[in-house]
């Protein structure tokens, strides 16, 4: 509860500071304010803590917390990479990103579905202003409505599921729903129905097909940066309600919903995999493979075992790190070329050793190349499906992760590929190499030593 | 913890290149190979053949630690006759294959020979491995090296090329890995440990699944024949000293793991399916030395036979019998030594001449006579001759073939004419005869001496005491073999 009163307040603390003309003391202040924000967070590790019965601190809310405030500080300095030079309104913008998160904690800490929406409308509402926030460009402009459009129909849907819910069991707490679950022998049908709408909600936030539309649209329209954003903290805080909400009180049952997900998660990452293939912008590319992960990710909570809850952590974390380790490259080299075609990544490895580097890493993570953190997600996560008999399902996915291999090694390749083209030494801050060096140590760290995150007790 | 220093220290030691000036690359990378193959040296003299009646007393300098405790997963390592021969081979490759690049010069040599030695140290890693999950590791580390190699330092076409090797050896690893996970859920402890796995008593259904699962992955690697189609091309855009570590070594990793990972672990699928693998052996054998029978170019020439080659030791472990499994050692060992010799040589003529086009050369015997009589040596040795190492190797296989079936053996001793053929008739055409066009050839240099030489060295020696071979692999076979036939007492 202190990590979120500490958000709400340095959140406004920014836009003060925005108001007041500081901008010097913008960046370090959110920075600290997060770093603050990460140590009182971990101090609730272990205490199990319920406020008021509708938010629930265990130790599976506060990973997910620890992992998505680590992400936005790296995406924060990366950023003042990127926003040296840009216009006045970054006090809104970091604000918004924190306001982003204080929905993202609501949103994985819940215990009350009035909770979880309000989570999600926190989080969506100052992600469409973030979204749209190149105020003079067209397609910025585009993905904000669309966003917006797609948001608003998915949390009617959610809501409109809740409602159901809610009348049938006359509660909005988890634990009252799990216990008319498993202790009702013929389920209504309004009760499934009402599952499967919170089920296509959920869908909608993460990306999954069929609700997976605005994704690329979305994610190319949007700044950089923001899209960076979306591709982790919002996809992690997604997929942790998600889980946290079927692992609660749908788990005894199954039937239904088991079905419908194993289909769609099945036709996620066959679709956001083969749709990567086709793209030449390395964004639209990025921006299909995040649906193809949240594929990956849709297995765990099909599989819905014991180990669940650490693999799809193991996974989350493997891939922000790694996402935020290709947008940082992206960022470095759009600076020279306004748009971003794949094949503009050519000759990078001549005159940029340490940007290629960081590029062969992270893309070798997000394909679940071994030893990196990334291939140990992919592990986890195919473990825990055949643990719970998914064979087929996992068999799919390495063929959805073998063609992932394919369009993540294009910018690589094409690194290294210079005839004829050489790409002039990139120029970025220490920070910026700081924080690429970190997200490069993590995710090396992470393969060699997958432990430190395994083991983790209760997650 | 020698077993462990054995892998690390490859890797390690290339790390000190990226602080020494580029030109010191190459002279550094030699010293830690040739440091490694002393260190292998010094491990073949306190490696003890006697005889055991385990694994794991089979098994000697055992490592064990925890490596990913919750998952079951150790960092567990050990060395009997079957991974010390396999030690061997690459250990004493490694120096030669960095001496045949000693008059070129790559760009950004330190990145080169520092993904060499990663690939050593990866290679190392799946020939010593005992837990399933850490060989598995090892495994697709030694892929990354070497497709970087072939990416940067690649002739025409490489990014297609490297791509399509890439994704069809990456292809086979995966369901591999589907399996290996498969077998980790069936361990009554929850391990990857090599030991759990050999206890595993599975049902006929599930050992079909599970052999193939494994078998595709090392079929895609050897490459066996409707698996081979990445094969010709990345030997022949491959750097030379790619070539060679793909050819020599790291085709063995899928010998090796027949031998280590399929037989014991699934026994009955074998023999349910050894007439299945003795005809894609076979077929591929003819097949392949077809084709290199119409080959005009040396290194794919090479490339094609070294198929044909290894589809025989395939067909050899697959007979499930003493002398099979021995002449696949043996085959190995001779194998990895001659086709290093036979891609120099074509390197060479390549430095030399700029083309490896069998019909443009010609009249170099006269130029270079010690250059040609090494060549003759190595080519002698790769069809067979009696007195060298290729000859020992061979004739096991043959007659273990001829054991099972003869059939199959009057069609696979096809390989022995056809080798002839095409080897002695490349060799007649590109050394042998006149040619006007030729008229300057260089002998050897020093350093190509000092590769060759060792080499026919090492050609003549095992073909005269082979016994060596016989003492070092003996109790891993006879292990291997008792093994298998307990696993088959149950009802099939």
């Amino acid at each position: 509860m202190t990590t979120l009163v500490l958000l709400s307040l340095l959140g406004f603390l920014i836009l003060f500071l925005g108001a007041f003309d500081q901008k010097k003391l913008i960046l370090p202040s959110a920075v600290l304010g997060l770093i603050a924000a990460f140590f009182t967070n971990a101090l609730d590790w272990g205490t199990n803590r319920l406020w008021y019965s509708m938010m629930l601190y265990d130790n599976y809310a506060i990973s997910f917390i620890g992992l998505m405030i680590l992400t936005v500080i790296f995406i924060l300095l990366i950023a003042s990479y990127q926003f040296r030079n840009e216009g006045s309104h970054i006090a809104d913008i970091y604000a918004l990103m924190i306001f982003v998160l204080v929905g993202a904690l609501v949103m994985t800490s819940y215990s009350n579905l009035v909770m979880l929406f309000i989570g999600i409308e926190i989080l969506s509402i100052a992600l469409y202003i973030l979204v749209g926030s190149r105020r003079m460009n067209l397609s910025s402009n585009e993905a904000s409505l669309k966003y917006f459009l797609m948001g608003a129909f998915a949390s009617g849907f959610l809501l409109f599921g809740i409602t159901l819910v809610y009348g049938v069991t006359g509660s909005f707490d988890l634990a009252a729903i799990s216990d008319y679950a498993n202790g009702t022998e013929n389920l209504p049908i309004i009760f499934n129905t009402g599952l499967i709408l919170i089920l296509i909600g959920f869908a909608f936030k993460i990306g999954a097909v069929p609700f997976h539309f605005w994704t690329p649209d979305v994610y190319q329209g949007a700044p950089t940066l923001i899209t960076a954003f979306m591709a982790t903290v919002v996809k992690t805080a997604g997929i942790a309600a998600f889980y946290r909400l079927f692992d609660t009180c749908f788990s005894g049952i199954d039937g239904v919903w088991y079905n419908v997900l194993w289909v769609i998660s099945i036709a996620t990452i066959l679709l956001g995999n083969i749709s990567a293939i086709m793209q030449n912008e390395a964004k639209r590319m990025l921006a299909w493979s995040s649906v193809a992960h949240a594929g990956y990710l849709l297995l765990p909570v099909l599989a819905l075992n014991e180990l669940s809850s650490s693999s799809i952590f193991y996974y989350t974390a493997a891939y922000s790190i790694a996402s935020v380790t290709a947008f940082g490259v992206l960022i470095a080299i759009s600076q020279f070329n306004n748009d971003l075609q794949i094949d503009q990544y050519k000759g990078l490895a001549k005159n940029n050793p340490f940007l290629t580097f960081a590029l062969v890493i992270s893309m070798f993570s997000l394909a679940g190349i071994p030893p990196l953190a990334g291939f140990f997600g992919k592990y986890f996560v195919f473990l825990t499906a055949m643990e719970s008999n998914l064979n087929i399902a996992v068999i799919i996915a390495i063929a959805g992760s073998l063609i992932g291999v394919y369009y993540y090694f294009r910018p690589v390749i094409f690194a290294f590929n210079n005839d004829g083209q050489e790409m002039e030494r990139i120029k970025t801050s220490w920070v910026f190499n700081f924080v690429l060096a970190i997200c490069i140590g993590i995710t090396l760290l992470l393969g060699i030593f997958p432990d430190i995150i395994s083991a983790l007790p209760g997650i | 913890m020698i077993t462990a220093a054995l892998i690390a220290f490859p890797f390690f030691a290339a790390l000190l290149l990226f602080l020494l000036p580029a030109t010191m690359a190459k002279k550094v990378a030699l010293a830690i190979t040739l440091l490694q193959a002393v260190f292998t040296a010094y491990v073949i003299y306190l490696f003890d053949i006697n005889e055991h009646r385990s694994l794991l007393s089979n098994m000697q300098f055992i490592l064990s630690e925890n490596w990913i405790h919750s998952m079951g997963i150790r960092f567990f390592v050990g060395l009997d006759g079957l991974s010390m021969l396999m030690v061997i081979l690459t250990n004493f490759l490694l120096p030669f294959i960095v001496l045949t690049t000693w008059n070129k010069e790559f760009k950004n040599p330190r990145l080169f020979y520092f993904l060499m030695l990663m690939m050593q140290s990866a290679l190392v890693g799946v020939f010593v491995s005992l837990d399933a999950f850490l060989y598995y590791i090892f495994w697709e580390l030694a892929l990354i090296p070497i497709y970087f190699i072939v990416l940067i330092w690649g002739g025409e076409n490489r990014v297609k090329i490297t791509f399509k090797f890439f994704i069809y050896t990456l292809l086979g690893s995966l369901l591999m890995l589907a399996a290996i996970i498969w077998l980790y859920l069936q361990t009554s402890d929850y391990t990857f440990g090599i030991d759990s796995f050999y206890a595993l008593r599975l049902d006929p259904t599930a050992q079909r699944w599970v052999f193939w699962a494994f078998f595709l992955a090392y079929a895609i690697k050897i490459p066996l024949l409707p698996f081979h189609s990445w094969q010709p091309d990345t030997y022949t855009t491959a750097p030379n000293a790619g070539s060679m570590l793909l050819s020599g070594i790291m085709l063995k990793m899928g010998i090796y793991s027949i031998f280590r990972w399929i037989l014991p672990i699934t026994p009955m699928a074998v023999s349910a399916y050894t007439d299945i693998v003795l005809i894609m052996c076979v077929v591929g054998i003819i097949y392949a030395s077809w084709i290199a029978v119409g080959q005009t170019e040396l290194k794919r020439l090479f490339a094609w036979s070294s198929i044909a080659h290894v589809g025989l030791i395939t067909a050899g472990i697959f007979t499930l019998s003493r002398t099979g499994f021995q002449g696949a050692m043996i085959q190995m060992l001779a194998h990895g030594v001659n086709v290093v010799g036979l891609f120099f040589v074509a390197e060479i003529i390549q430095q030399r001449t700029g083309t490896t086009e069998i019909q443009k050369l010609g009249g170099i015997r006269q130029l270079a006579p010690v250059f040609a009589s090494c060549y003759m040596i190595i080519t002698f040795a790769s069809v067979a001759l009696p007195l060298t190492n290729g000859f020992i190797g061979e004739f096991l296989l043959l007659s273990s073939l001829y054991d099972y079936s003869y059939v199959f053996t009057a069609f696979a001793g096809l390989t022995v004419i056809l080798g002839a053929v095409y080897m002695l008739r490349a060799y007649k055409t590109s050394i042998l005869g006149e040619n006007s066009a030729m008229t300057i050839f260089a002998d050897l240099t020093i350093s190509e001496r000092l590769v060759l030489f060792p080499i026919v060295g090492i050609i003549i020696f095992f073909g005269l005491f082979p016994q060596f071979i016989f003492n070092l692999t003996d109790e891993s076979v006879k292990y291997l073999l008792m093994e298998i036939s307990n696993h088959m007492v149950p009802t099939i």
